[in-house]
Order: structure tokens, then C-alpha cells, then sequence
């Protein structure tokens, strides 16, 4: 079992037991519910890496569990599990992804994100043109790369 | 690293690998100048936190002076909580941990650059706008915890307190998302051979942190703009007189706060258990040890919340005084490893490893006095008094300031490519030593004695309440001279250019960022050294046939023999 399900998993399983331990002896419903979230939360997590730690392992391809773990599979290479590969002490520049330059959109963002936090102080004359900036940041920010490619 | 390079490096500033225009800062997606950016901002924010909290010490020094008056002595106390917990120790951890968990997992930078940069952007945001209070006729006014109904519209009206909401969601925010980041980079672009439980002590810290404030932080900015709702769109969700509870705002706001505690003070136990070895010239002792003693204070700590609450009455007082005590074990069992580390290690006692040593004794105090607190019988007798204050600057001050200014002598060679002053790093550690134990040991005798906390005056008492608060006055007094000879320190050192030349590997380190240059190049690394340890760079100065360096900063200067620094090119 990936070291980085069984993170999880202690987390889970803690939580889901002090839960139950806290409900009986306290009958509070916002720390139950609280205890509780932070279990499914950190249980929906294990569920989904142990599919794709499943996943990474192989087997048939077809029909529904194929599917399954075809999903299982992107998660594994998207999260990491598999094994980082090349050899220790290869250098490292030839097999990683373009170290990303910068961006004036995170800034933009931030800006937008102030806009529209005074905007709920002082009113919609601050908070419209937040929303507006925050409009043309996503578009700049999802488009970013593309134009650049 | 050859003479030629090293003299070279020489005449450069100061963060010359780092330096940029203002526009290259503006923009970064580079972990390192996040990283710096977020320090520099947790400093600033320290700084502004430290003055509100010398004005109020000035106030208290003799009872009747009285030249603050009430509403202003609320806003000071409030405003210096609020800074430093959620914009001075929240950046600096976020800082360390942008600038070194890619580093030491050898990584080129975070998994998500862009977003990043908005956490950073997001935070300084909501301390600018908690803050901005000030400026619009008065801040927040209710104590850094907020409580209701203090905090709700009738008893606090006005944009400050309105400022202080969304700045504390703004830095919610920036802290989950910079969580999720972490997480991901941690899981997900780890160099070759670096297998979970080979990456650094820190790197793991910082793990579990991650995932505290991701299941805490919602709670909080789920709470945060309830309250909002309460206060300006006519909600009574914490409003008792309309079927609300203000007791729910204790709940939600400590099942955050607590587990916050941790979030402030496991990162700094990783940078000592970096620290530590090193200057003990030994591994460290009991690794998966360390790491489970993590991992247990971190799910503990999700059910103690409600230890703060004990004196509402409407809480299982028993449940939380058993778990609240139960994080007392991983915590004697990292004590333990600490000293099982140094014990019999050849110790040198340059500034980081004094400022290690003095977070263990400082931290053990605030560590003893917990259990008492944890105890309903005590915690009724001196709760909201300054025995409750001075146990927390005992864990957040010496805990967690102490391992931070270690890990500024540490790292920040590493950052800049300069060596700080000894002679100056040594005297600031005295002064901070003298300075935080004049300030806060007497807060537990006031506090025995019955003052309570956030009061602008107090009576003249035969106890001698004003004897003790004029020693806590004169010891904050010299924390602030111990402040000027850090930042004279820093300004000497890194942008007047006077410190020495930072080789790669001043200290002799164990972790992958002492195998790049000071500082790093954007891309990180050139080359990786084999990891089939936790200490990668000690093995493969093993391999090269030498023994940790023991060289003294002070010696740190252009080799006359070039091939003294070859080593230190591990590709």
C-alpha cells in the first residue's frame, strides 16, 4: 500500500473513531459533524488513490472495470504514484516540463480577489469592476499558454 | 565550486541569482522569489505586530497612565493577534515551505507556479485589508478569536471589524490553496530514489501541515462569511434572541484554531530536526520516530478543540482534557529524539543551533504549562488570565520564532549567498533569550494572581501587579533591540554586501539543497546526487571520501585552493 494512501487513511480511520467516541459522549451535534467531514473528506481520498494505485497494477481492459481502471490510472499518473522514473543522478533537465515563466495574471487575480473583497465592504461600486477584472483574469489565465504555444 | 567562481560570486550583490526588476516580482511564478516574497511580507507584518504590542506594553507599565484609551487598546490587542498569527508565522511558514520543499525533494519548482503566485497575492491582500481598519476610523476590536456576539453587528458596527472578515478569508483562502499545492508537489514530483520516507524531516512537517490546513482552514472561512452574513445581509446564524448560536461560532472557529496551533509549530519542528543533526554531527536519531510523532500530533489535534470552551459548561470536559493531554506523548517522544540526537554528537554552537537549543528550553516551558491548561480544574481557576498568555508566547514565540530566526541563520545563506555575522547572530540570540523570558515568565505569575488579559488598566494591588509589569515591559524593550540587531544583521550582511561569500554547503548539510549553489539557479538543479537515504548529500560526501564539513562561517571566505570547494559540485 502507497505510503501516501496509508496518510490518509489514518486520518480517516481516527476521525471516523474519535467521531463516534465524541457523538456518544457528547450528543453535540457541531463537532460531530465537524469530525465526520474531516472522515469522509480524508476517506474520499483514500478511495480514490487505492483505485489508482489498482489501476497502476494492470488487468483486462474492457467492460466497466476496464473503464474504471483506465480513471484509476490517469489519477496514478496525475497525482504520482508511479515510481518517478529515470535512474538516481541522471541529470535532471532533460526529462522535465519547461520551467514555467511568469505571469502578470496571479497578480491580476489577487487584484481583482481585493476588488471584490472591499466591494462587499463598501459597496457595488468596488465590487462590479472586481467582478469584471476577475472575468478578463480567467479568460487571460486559461488562454495564457496557448497564445504563448 | 572553483575560486574563480567564488570571487566572482563575490562581486555580485547580494541575491544575485534571485535579483530582478520590480516587474520580475511582480510576475514570478518562481517558487524562490514567492519564497522570499513571502518572507520578507511575514517579516514586515512581524514587525507591525511587534510595534502594536510595545505600545500596549507601554500602556500597562504603570496602572492609571492611561494614554490609550479603551477602544484603541482593543484594537491594538486584536490587530497584534490577528498579524501575528495570520500574517506574520502563516507566511514565513509558507515561505520556508515554498523555497525548500521543492528544493529538497529536488525539484525544479511547485507543482502549480501560477497558482502559487496568487497565494502569495491573496495573503498580502488580506493582511493589507485586515489592517487597512486603521485607516477607516478603527480596526477590529474583539480579540483575534472573534467572538460572538462581540464580533456581531450591535456590539462591533463599522468596516473595520467588516475588513478584518475578509481579510482573514482572503488569507484562509491563499492557505488552502497553497496547501493543495504542497501536497501535490510533495506527491507528485519527487526526484528519483527520494521515496516518502527519505525526504527530509521538514518536507514531511510541511506534509502534515498541509493536510491540517485543508480540513481547518474551510471551517474557517466557512465561519468567516457566515459571520459576515450575520453582520451585513441580516443573518442570525450566531444570534441566539433568533434561534442562532453564538456557542457554534466557538465551535467552528476553535476546531480551526486549535489544530492552527499546529499548523504554526510543526514546520518549525521540522526545521529543527534539520538543524539539529547537522550541528550534532549525527543523523538524526529515530527518523520514522520523528515522522509518526508528527502524523500523531496532527490527527490529534483535530479532536481537542474544545478545550478552549471548557468554562462554557456545554462541553465534555473529560473527552477533551484526555485528548488534549494525550499530544503531550508524540511531543515528549520528539524531545526525546532531540536530545537522543545530540547526545554524544560533536555539537557546534553557531547561531542556528543556538537559537535550536533555546527553542527546546523555551518550548518545554510552554510545553508543561499546556497539560496544567488542559486540566478543566486549572484551566477554570486562570482561564482569560495572563498565565494563558504567557503559556502561548511560550509555544509561538519560543517555539516557533525561535526555530524561525534558526532557520533564517540556516537557510539564509542558502537564499542569498551570504553569510550572516556571527558575533551579531550570537548577541541576538542572547538578547532574545533575556528579552522573551523577562517578557513572559512573569505573565504566569499575573496570571496566578488573578489578571486577566485585555484589560488597557489595572488597579495598584498589593501583590505587586505593577512590579512585575514594569520587568515585562523593560524585557520587551530589549526583544525590540534584539529585533534591530537581526535586521541590522540582514541589512549588513545581504544588502550592504558585507557578509561572507556563502559557499554551497556552508554548514555541512544532509538535504538536497545544500547539492545546488547559493542560491539555487531558477531550474533548481544541474545535477542530483544518488538519494538512497534521507541524507543524500551526506552520503555522497561520504562516497567522495570525506567527513561532514566543520567549517565556521567565519572562515567562510574565497578558498585559496580551488579544489577545497570541488566537492561541493556533487553532479
Amino acid at each position: 500500500m502507497a505510503e501516501e494512501l496509508r496518510f490518509f487513511l489514518r486520518t480517516a480511520a481516527y476521525t471516523a473513531v474519535i467521531g463516534v467516541l465524541y457523538w456518544i459522549v457528547s450528543y453535540e451535534w457541531a463537532g460531530s459533524v465537524m469530525l465526520a467531514f474531516v472522515a469522509v473528506a480524508t476517506g474520499l481520498v483514500v478511495v480514490v488513490f487505492f483505485t489508482a494505485v489498482r489501476a497502476t497494477r494492470g488487468g483486462p481492459s474492457g467492460g466497466a472495470g476496464g473503464a474504471l481502471r483506465r480513471a484509476g490510472s490517469a489519477v496514478a499518473r496525475l497525482v504520482g504514484f508511479a515510481e518517478p522514473r529515470g535512474p538516481a543522478g541522471e541529470p535532471l533537465a532533460g526529462g522535465l516540463e519547461p520551467i514555467p515563466v511568469g505571469s502578470i495574471w496571479p497578480l491580476i487575480a489577487g487584484a481583482a480577489a481585493a476588488m471584490i473583497g472591499l466591494g462587499l465592504v463598501y459597496g457595488p461600486w468596488l465590487l462590479l469592476p472586481g467582478v469584471v477584472l476577475a472575468a478578463i483574469t480567467i479568460w487571460g489565465w486559461i488562454t495564457q499558454f496557448d497564445a504563448r504555444r | 565550486m572553483t575560486t574563480a567562481e567564488l570571487q566572482e560570486r563575490a562581486r555580485r550583490p547580494a541575491l544575485a541569482g534571485e535579483r530582478g526588476g520590480i516587474v520580475d516580482y511582480l510576475t514570478t511564478t518562481d517558487h524562490k522569489r514567492i519564497g522570499l516574497l513571502y518572507l520578507f511580507t511575514g517579516l514586515g507584518f512581524f514587525l507591525l505586530a511587534g510595534a502594536l504590542s510595545l505600545v500596549m506594553r507601554a500602556e500597562l507599565t504603570f496602572p492609571d497612565l492611561q494614554f490609550l484609551d479603551e477602544a484603541t487598546y482593543n484594537q491594538l490587542f486584536t490587530m497584534h493577534g490577528t498579524g501575528m498569527i495570520f500574517f506574520f508565522a502563516s507566511p514565513v511558514v509558507f515561505g520556508l515551505a515554498n523555497y525548500f520543499i521543492p528544493l529538497q525533494i529536488g525539484a525544479p519548482d511547485v507543482a502549480f507556479p501560477r497558482l502559487n503566485a496568487l497565494t502569495y497575492w491573496l495573503a498580502l491582500s488580506g493582511g493589507l485589508i485586515a489592517f487597512s481598519g486603521f485607516l477607516v476610523g478603527g480596526a477590529a476590536a474583539f480579540g483575534w478569536t472573534g467572538y460572538v456576539p462581540l464580533s456581531g453587528p450591535i456590539f462591533s458596527p463599522g468596516s473595520g471589524s467588516n475588513l478584518w472578515i475578509i481579510g482573514l478569508l482572503f488569507a484562509g483562502t491563499s492557505g488552502i490553496l497553497g496547501a493543495v499545492n504542497f501536497v501535490a508537489t510533495i506527491f507528485s514530483m519527487r526526484a528519483p530514489g527520494m521515496t516518502m520516507f527519505r525526504m527530509p524531516v521538514f518536507t514531511w512537517n510541511m506534509l502534515v501541515t498541509s493536510l491540517l490546513i485543508m480540513l481547518t482552514f474551510p471551517v474557517l472561512t466557512g465561519a468567516l462569511a457566515l459571520l459576515f452574513i450575520d453582520r451585513t445581509l441580516g443573518g442570525h446564524v450566531f444570534d441566539p434572541a433568533a434561534g442562532g448560536s453564538a456557542i457554534l461560532w466557538q465551535h467552528l472557529f476553535w476546531f480551526f484554531g486549535h489544530p492552527e496551533v499546529y499548523i504554526l509549530i510543526l514546520p518549525f519542528f521540522g526545521v529543527v530536526t534539520e538543524i539539529i543533526p547537522v550541528f550534532s554531527g549525527k543523523p538524526v536519531f529515530g527518523y520514522r520516530g520523528f515522522v509518526f510523532a508528527t502524523m500523531l500530533i496532527g490527527v490529534l489535534s483535530y479532536s481537542v478543540w474544545a478545550h478552549h470552551m471548557f468554562t462554557t459548561g456545554v462541553v465534555s470536559n473529560l473527552f477533551f482534557a484526555i485528548t488534549s493531554m494525550m499530544i503531550a506523548i508524540p511531543t515528549g517522544v520528539k524531545f526525546f529524539n532531540w536530545i537522543a540526537t545530540m547526545w554524544r554528537g560533536r555539537l557546534r554552537f553557531q547561531t542556528p543551533m543556538l537559537f535550536c537549543i533555546g527553542f527546546l528550553l523555551m518550548f518545554l516551558v510552554g510545553g508543561l504549562t499546556g497539560p496544567f491548561l488542559a486540566s478543566p480544574a486549572i484551566d477554570y481557576a486562570v482561564h482569560d488570565t495572563y498565565y494563558v498568555v504567557a503559556h502561548f508566547h511560550y509555544v509561538l514565540f519560543g517555539g516557533s520564532v525561535f526555530a524561525a530566526f534558526a532557520a533564517l541563520y540556516y537557510w539564509l545563506p542558502k537564499m542569498t549567498g551570504r553569510m550572516l555575522d556571527e558575533r551579531l547572530g550570537v548577541a541576538h540570540f542572547w538578547l532574545t533569550l533575556l528579552g522573551m523570558n523577562l517578557t513572559f515568565f512573569p505573565m504566569h505569575l499575573l496570571g496566578l494572581e488573578g489578571m486577566p488579559r485585555r484589560i488597557a488598566d489595572y488597579p495598584v494591588t498589593e501583590s505587586g501587579w505593577t512590579l512585575l509589569n514594569v520587568v515585562i515591559s523593560g524585557g520587551s524593550a530589549i526583544l525590540a533591540v534584539s529585533i534591530l540587531v537581526l535586521a541590522w544583521n540582514v541589512i549588513s550582511s545581504v544588502f550592504l554586501g558585507r557578509g561572507a561569500v556563502a559557499p554551497d554547503d556552508p554548514w555541512g548539510g544532509y538535504s538536497l539543497e545544500w547539492a545546488t549553489s547559493s542560491p539555487p539557479p531558477h531550474h533548481n538543479f544541474s545535477a542530483l546526487p544518488p538519494i538512497r537515504s534521507e541524507r543524500p548529500v551526506f552520503d555522497a560526501r561520504e562516497a567522495a571520501g570525506r567527513g561532514p564539513a566543520r567549517r565556521d562561517p567565519a572562515e567562510v571566505e574565497v578558498p585559496a585552493d580551488p579544489a577545497a570547494d570541488q566537492e561541493m559540485d556533487l553532479g
